[in-house]
């Protein structure tokens, strides 16, 4: 409401059209003016004209007789007239009678020759005329100011006739509209209404857009409404899934940086919520260790070929296991559900453990064996070494027979405890069955190691074995070794070659070595 | 237009017919003047200027004094000016008031303006032919002027 010219539709049409109205009248008085003044000064010139010839023929009497006294006579007459400034009758060279100013301007004097009244061609004199210039100049001038004026008012009135129109046609339709739909309450589905007399016309058919569009708003509102009501539910359903989720949930893109987590999250991490949300918050590589490097590789490769994953990673700091199910999330982010497996990981690798591990000397059985051997050869490593050892111990059947089941069982422990002694750490030792024993070690390629540990184990078997304060018993090994390398040979070819061997060390007289040699064949 | 023009040749002719006619009977207007006026022949302009008050004097100097045979004045007037009598009246009329100048003195009949010319040697007067006697001046008959308009007027 800052300028009343800018806010009100009427006024402004009015000042446009009064501006244009008084231009075009100043532009058609500007044209007009001066045909006017033109039109007028012609009409005087026209009058005087008119005057002369009332005169003209007395004057060419007066002037054929050289009757000064007529002259006069004639001239008085034209002087009562404003616009004559001054008048002259000449009969031939001499004046006859003069009256007033003739001035020197040219331009509004009237000269007309008097014939004689009885021979029309001969001259007898001339009558001249002087206008009042400044007399037909004010009647130019008021002349053309009542035509000025009769315009101005013509525009005013033409002006007040537009506003009216104006206001009565668009104004105060517009007006009761916008007043409506002011208070209109759209929401409890009210209309407008057509102002009265503007049914059929463009005022109508606004009201009649208005009143569509309404309708076509208040349906979309409600039917967005209903949309929105509906997925906020479902986004608390799934928020509360989200939040209440056992497993981590977490959103990274391939930086690590977490873009949202849920609680489990911040458990499972041992993060606490000001951390994250701090402003330094950590990235997820700085939560995994020594496993930032493959969990990197491994996210951008799940980003990579758009494919889910998963990974299981090992926390060595608190000594856990985690599982983590990543998918692509659009847009170079990756969801990861991530769960605690550390008691799964023990559980099953103690079961593991369990199976392959013979009880009695809790050395590895057949089972461990197994898989330590087809690990070690099934896998990619081309070319490694290793020996395989058989150990077979003599005289056993003996002991069991003599001394009981229970000896056996402390000779087989003993014998383990002394294999054990013997070995290195990293050599797998197993018992297979019975009083079979097999010592497999990786990366050992020279006969003197496993000669060696063979010696030394035949030189602790050659004393007596405490079993207990009171019983000592003796027993001997048969010992066949084997060689081989990854990739070159297979596990049931090995341990043919290793029994085969252990077999010869029997036959040769037991308690003794053998060494399987390819080039014995 | 045309029809008007045809008139005015056809009572032209009736006109010179008619007049040719009263000059051989006499009928001719002639101007006069005293024998000592010193004149012996008149233009038509200086009978104009003369008779129309223009000039007072003769063109030999002497005071004139135009005298109107009344009964004759029209005709008179139709053949030196070619205006009718109406027409003169009116002319004299404007110049009552000034006074500078006046109508020729009014003359009944012939034997009066003979009686006036040949008393005064400025006075100048018309008779018809048949009434000239030998106490003026027979200056130019008015058929010779008539003739001369007619020439000039007629193609």
């Amino acid at each position: 409401m800052s300028n009343p010219i800018r806010s009100r539709l009427a006024l402004r049409s009015t000042a446009i059209i009064t501006a244009l109205l008084l231009g075009l009248g100043l532009v058609v008085i500007a044209i007009t003016a001066p045909v006017i003044a033109r039109q007028e000064s012609a009409s005087q010139h026209r009058q005087l004209e008119g005057l002369v010839n009332t005169v003209e023929h007395t004057a060419a009497i007066a002037s054929f007789l050289g009757d000064d006294q007529l002259a006069g006579e004639i001239l008085d007459g034209l002087s009562n007239n404003a616009t004559v400034s001054g008048a002259l009758i000449r009969a031939g060279e001499q004046v006859l009678a003069s009256r007033g100013d003739l001035g020197g301007e040219e331009t509004g004097i009237i000269r007309r020759p008097l014939m004689s009244p009885f021979n029309r061609d001969e001259q007898v004199g001339e009558v001249v005329l002087a206008s009042n210039q400044g007399v037909i100049r004010e009647q130019v001038k008021a002349a053309t100011l009542l035509a000025s004026t009769l315009l101005l008012l013509l525009v005013i009135a033409l002006g007040l006739c537009v506003i009216a129109v104006v206001v009565r046609m668009i104004t105060r339709p517009i007006t009761t509209i916008s007043n409506r739909l002011h208070g209109l309450k759209v929401e409890l589905g009210q209309k407008l209404d057509i102002p009265n007399g503007n049914e059929q016309d463009e005022v109508g058919r606004l009201v009649r857009d208005v009143n569509a569009m309404i309708d076509y708003l208040v349906n979309l509102l409600n039917s967005e409404k209903a949309l929105r009501r509906e997925k906020e539910l479902n986004e608390r359903k799934f928020r509360a899934i989200f939040e209440n989720a056992q497993s981590a949930i977490f959103v990274t893109d391939s930086q690590g940086v977490l873009l949202s987590s849920n609680p489990a999250f911040l458990r499972l991490f041992d993060v606490s919520p000001q951390q994250l949300g701090g402003p330094n918050p950590p990235l997820l590589f700085d939560l995994v260790g020594d496993q930032a490097g493959p969990l990197q590789a491994r996210l951008r490769q799940c980003l990579d070929n758009n494919r889910g994953t998963t990974v299981e990673v090992t926390l060595s700091q608190p000594g856990r296991w985690l599982e983590l199910i990543m998918n692509p999330g659009g847009e170079g982010t990756v969801q990861v559900i991530a769960n605690d497996i550390t008691a799964f990981k023990h559980a099953t690798s103690k079961a593991e453990q369990k199976a392959s591990t013979d009880a009695l000397t809790g050395l590895g059985n057949r089972l461990g064996f197994e898989q330590r051997i087809h690990n070690l050869l099934d896998g990619d490593a081309r070319g490694e070494p290793f020996a395989l050892i058989y150990l077979d111990l003599d005289r056993f059947k003996e002991v069991n027979d003599s001394h009981g089941h229970q000896a056996g069982d402390a000779v087989l422990i003993k014998v383990g405890e002394i294999l054990r002694a013997l070995a290195r750490k990293s050599d797998f030792i197993a018992r297979l069955g019975g009083d079979e024993f097999v010592l497999l070690l990786e990366g050992v390629d020279r006969e003197d190691v496993c000669t060696r540990l063979a010696t030394e184990f035949l030189a602790v078997l050659d004393q007596p074995l405490a079993l207990n304060d009171t019983l000592s018993v003796s027993v001997g090994a048969s010992i066949g070794i084997a060689f081989g390398e990854t990739g070159a040979v297979s596990a049931e070819a090995i341990i043919a070659q290793a029994d085969e061997a252990m077999y010869r060390a029997k036959e040769q007289g037991r308690h003794r070595y053998c060494i399987h040699r390819p080039s014995a064949h | 237009m045309a029809a008007r023009t045809l008139r005015h040749l056809i009572l032209l002719a009736a006109l010179a017919w008619g007049c040719q006619a009263l000059a051989d009977d006499g009928a001719e207007l002639v101007l006069v003047v005293h024998p000592d006026s010193g004149l012996t022949t008149l233009s038509r302009d200086e009978a104009i200027n003369i008779f129309m008050g223009r000039h007072r004097q003769l063109p030999s100097g002497i005071t004139a004094l135009p005298v109107d045979l009344a009964p004759a004045r029209a005709e008179f007037y139709q053949l030196l000016t070619d205006k009718t009598l109406a027409q003169i009246n009116s002319y004299w009329a404007r110049l009552v008031f000034s006074g500078r100048a006046s109508p020729p003195r009014q003359a009944q009949d012939a034997a009066e303006v003979l009686d006036i010319v040949a008393n005064s040697r400025g006075a100048i007067g018309y008779v018809r032919r048949r009434d000239l006697s030998a106490g003026v001046r027979p200056l130019v008959g008015l058929a010779t002027w008539r003739n001369l308009q007619t020439a000039s007027t007629a193609p």
